[in-house]
């Protein structure tokens, strides 16, 4: 087992914790759940990963996807209880966006667009990185985010630029 | 593949304005995370403990009992006490050798000497062997020979037995009568001739002028 320096542990945790809980989030899920056991399963790993924030994404997303698949009822429970009263973002009053309204826009999207759109906007990562972790390919995932953005623009009321003039 | 760049300026400020959102942490506590993580680190070293613990008392046991099996080669066959029960079952099943007889059958010496007399039997019982060949009787047999072993001092042992023998043959028990033990007679030695009292007290004058 990987003998995890405090100050590694504390960066980790500040650098990727936020991102994973609202990419689990995305997921219709126990978000904190999943994440926990992510960052433990990476603390018990005999060796460090060669990428550890794509091995934290890869782990939250096969988790995620088989606690949906192991128990719907208490997926369609969750995401009914997430819809009504679950915010993903903090709402603070220098944000541009409202934080609710957007989060209720992103639950509207489909779930391949709103993976990609939160993999990229708040998780910074590339198109390659996406298309590494969903198993697909880079003009995919731009195809998907473009389209996740053009919906959440028109959902806002602002103009659409593919559909300019 | 060139990475994305959006080529309308209103679609990068929108996403800089989602970026601007901040998701939000709700119950996930980075210090009860790291407490969570050092207690299952506790946890899977404790069992990796148990485990090599149980595994090193398993190997232990095997090479205990390799040991003994090999040390020990009667360990395989079962206990002891069945052990000794198996033995003597299989003495017990050995078939009786030519010369051997079986408790059971009688043997024909032993019927002949039960059929000639009491007398013969309870001698038999002493020295076998002389009583199955009565006949020639000389100081060469062995019974005879064994009786100047014990009484080597002994001029007449071989007619003292031989005298003896006869006697026990011709009158059988009755040659040994039973000592009287008679209150009237308490002595049992040889008979002594009682003199009257008169003479012991010196009232016969004759038998005094003798002395």
């Amino acid at each position: 087992m990987v003998d995890w320096n405090p100050d590694v542990w504390n960066l980790l945790l500040r650098r990727y914790l936020r991102p994973l809980s609202i990419y689990a989030a995305q997921f219709s899920i126990d978000e904190d759940d999943v994440v926990q056991e992510a960052f433990l399963e990476l603390f018990q790993q005999p060796t460090p990963p060669e990428n550890v924030a794509a091995w934290l994404y890869q782990v939250v997303r096969h988790k995620s996807i088989s606690a949906i698949r192991s128990n719907s009822r208490r997926r369609q429970r969750e995401q009914t209880k997430s819809q009504q009263n679950d915010n993903w973002f903090e709402e603070r009053p220098d944000d541009q966006l409202d934080a609710r309204q957007v989060t209720d826009q992103l639950k509207e999207l489909p779930d391949d667009q709103r993976e990609v759109l939160v993999l990229k906007i708040w998780s910074n990562f590339t198109f390659t990185e996406i298309a590494e972790l969903t198993d697909s390919s880079s003009s995919t995932c731009h195809r998907l985010y473009q389209q996740a953005i053009d919906e959440l623009r028109k959902q806002a009321g602002l103009p659409c630029p593919n559909t300019n003039p | 593949m060139s990475e994305y760049e959006p080529l309308n300026p209103d679609q990068n400020e929108f996403e800089d304005a989602l970026r601007q959102l901040q998701p939000s942490v709700s119950e996930l506590d980075p210090a009860r995370l790291m407490f969570q993580a050092g207690r299952n680190a506790a946890l899977q070293e404790s069992h990796a403990r148990l485990r090599r613990w149980q595994i090193s008392t398993l190997v232990t046991s095997a090479c205990a009992l390799l040991a003994v099996t090999i040390l020990w080669p009667g360990f395989n066959t079962g206990s002891v006490n069945d052990r000794s029960v198996a033995t003597q079952q299989d003495e017990s099943e050995t078939p009786l050798l030519p010369e051997q007889h079986s408790p059971e059958t009688p043997d024909p010496q032993e019927q002949d000497i039960s059929a000639n007399s009491t007398t013969e039997a309870v001698v038999q019982t002493e020295t076998p062997t002389e009583i199955q060949s009565p006949s020639p009787l000389n100081s060469e047999t062995p019974a005879i020979a064994w009786w100047n072993e014990l009484s080597p001092t002994s001029e007449n042992s071989t007619s003292s037995y031989l005298t003896l023998r006869n006697r026990v043959l011709r009158d059988g028990l009755d040659a040994f009568p039973e000592p009287d033990f008679s209150p009237e007679t308490t002595y049992t030695g040889s008979p002594v001739q009682r003199e009257p009292l008169s003479v012991r007290d010196g009232r016969d004058p004759e038998l005094w002028n003798q002395i």
